[in-house]
């Protein structure tokens, strides 16, 4: 009777695993800050990025800077990527470029922006994974909320602007409630 | 001897045979159970003083359906067995007795169920962290003057019945289902019936007589009371319903007044206190009528 406990409420999730791929000249990697998506409070992973050149390279994205608006899907496949998982920071609250109501409501200008991260620079951005908004567990993938890259950049050896969007895989598990 | 000395002894053997119950443990671990329910919206709404939240959600179905089942034997039982020719040997009237049981009855219920609310307000200490004592104390008395209100309506109906399976038909079929489990679809209906006026639950029309309707149940009034001590919103739905209801750019089917009625426009009979107005009429009303049969039928 006990394992009853708290049956009835809301499901509550872990991240058990994240697994980044690879990438040059950008380096990207991701930490799980809070493994726990509960009625309390979040789970938070940490997004780097990390220029692995010599020289500056330039990323641009729209939102907020460098990553964007970032989501989990539960397909690699852009055509069957399906209803995604917004991660979360306050910045794009504070950013004049993204129209957040709530994490229902939001939008993102088309405006540019592009920044400079200079020869061995890293930028960090901490994301939220809110437990209600968890539609689905097992392995989860990370892109760009409205375009599948995740940012794209541009190095001076370079004319336009590539697109980076490395293979990072969330695996989600229900959180086991006793 | 004045009333309340007279009926305290057969008050405290009421009390002692529930206690000594196996059901009313059983209730008050089922209700526990049933009580414990994280919920996001709970948590954004109220923090860690959802704890208190679960007190309302352990008041909710099984709880009444619980008290009405430990009640309505009360008086009809010792009919059936005989043994009420002892109680009614005692110097004691006919009213004596009625309020010795549901006093009685009420302390032996009440006391699981306060048991029951300490293991909710202790796990959700453990899990939350810690929430405000008084709200927390408020929502436990509340749901003690409803389980009051229910064991006067369970004894009330053990008082008039002939037979024991009359009883537990009544507070199952009369009571439970339509003023408990079935109290928002059949007061819509009756608005309906009346007005001509269809209702949407998802954007109910800002009638004030539709929302009297919806709290006018037991269940409905301890609602609305207990959601005014959280703090939540002038409702008979649960707690987190009325969260859910209030969120932007969300629809769900409560009937909560803050989201139907623009500010200022409700009428004052929706105020909550109204409830407690509410909850006390079922308390008397029913009692009041079985007084009534209880002394001038042939009660052995």
């Amino acid at each position: 009777m006990v394992s009853l406990t708290g049956c009835l409420g809301a499901t509550e999730y872990t991240i058990t695993d994240v697994q980044t791929e690879t990438t040059t000249p950008l380096g990207i990697s991701v930490e799980v800050v809070e493994p726990n998506a509960v009625i309390e409070h979040p789970a938070q992973l940490a997004f780097t990025v990390t220029n692995k050149q010599e020289t500056p390279i330039e990323i641009r994205n729209t939102g907020i800077w460098p990553f964007g608006l970032l989501e989990l899907v539960p397909s690699p496949d852009m055509q069957d990527a399906g209803p995604g998982i917004i991660l979360w920071t306050d910045r794009y609250e504070g950013s004049r470029y993204v129209d957040a109501e709530s994490r229902q409501s939001y939008g993102v200008e088309s405006t540019p922006l592009v920044r400079t991260l200079g020869a061995g620079e890293t930028v960090e951005e901490t994301y939220d994974v809110h437990g209600s908004d968890i539609i689905q567990t097992e392995t989860m993938y990370v892109r760009g909320r409205f375009e599948p890259p995740i940012l794209k950049y541009t190095t001076e050896q370079n004319e336009g602007w590539d697109s980076l969007l490395p293979e990072i895989t969330v695996e989600l598990s229900k959180k086991k409630l006793i | 001897m004045v009333g309340p000395m007279r009926w305290s002894p057969l008050a405290r053997k009421e009390a002692r045979t529930v206690v000594t119950s196996k059901g009313v443990w059983l209730l008050a671990v089922l209700i526990a159970l049933w009580g414990y329910r994280p919920s996001y919206i709970g948590w954004d709404g109220l923090g860690a003083n959802i704890t208190a939240g679960y007190v309302q959600i352990a008041g909710t179905v099984l709880l009444p359906l619980g008290v009405l089942l430990l009640s309505y034997q009360s008086i009809v039982g010792e009919r059936t067995s005989g043994s009420v020719k002892f109680i009614l040997g005692l110097p004691l009237t006919r009213t004596d007795v009625l309020l010795g049981k549901v006093a009685g009855r009420t302390a032996g219920i009440a006391g699981p169920v306060a048991v029951a609310c300490l293991l909710l307000g202790i796990i959700g200490l453990v899990e939350h962290g810690v929430f405000n004592p008084i709200l927390f104390l408020g929502m436990v008395l509340i749901t003690l003057a409803y389980v009051g209100v229910l064991v006067s309506i369970g004894t009330a109906v053990s008082a008039v019945a002939k037979r024991t399976v009359t009883a537990a038909g009544t507070v199952f079929g009369v009571v439970f289902l339509p003023l408990v489990l079935f109290w928002t679809r059949i007061s819509t209906a009756i608005f309906t019936q009346v007005t001509g006026t269809p209702v949407n639950p998802y954007e109910p029309p800002a009638s004030g007589p539709l929302f009297l309707l919806l709290r006018l149940s037991p269940d409905g009034a301890y609602r609305v009371v207990s959601n005014w001590l959280l703090g939540v919103g002038n409702s008979a739905n649960t707690y987190s319903h009325v969260l859910t209801k209030l969120e932007p750019q969300t629809q769900t089917n409560a009937y909560v007044v803050e989201a139907t009625f623009a500010p200022g426009t409700a009428p004052l009979y929706l105020h909550e206190a109204v409830g407690l107005l509410i909850m006390l009429v079922w308390a008397a009303v029913p009692l009041g009528f079985a007084r009534y049969y209880f002394s001038r039928g042939d009660a052995v």
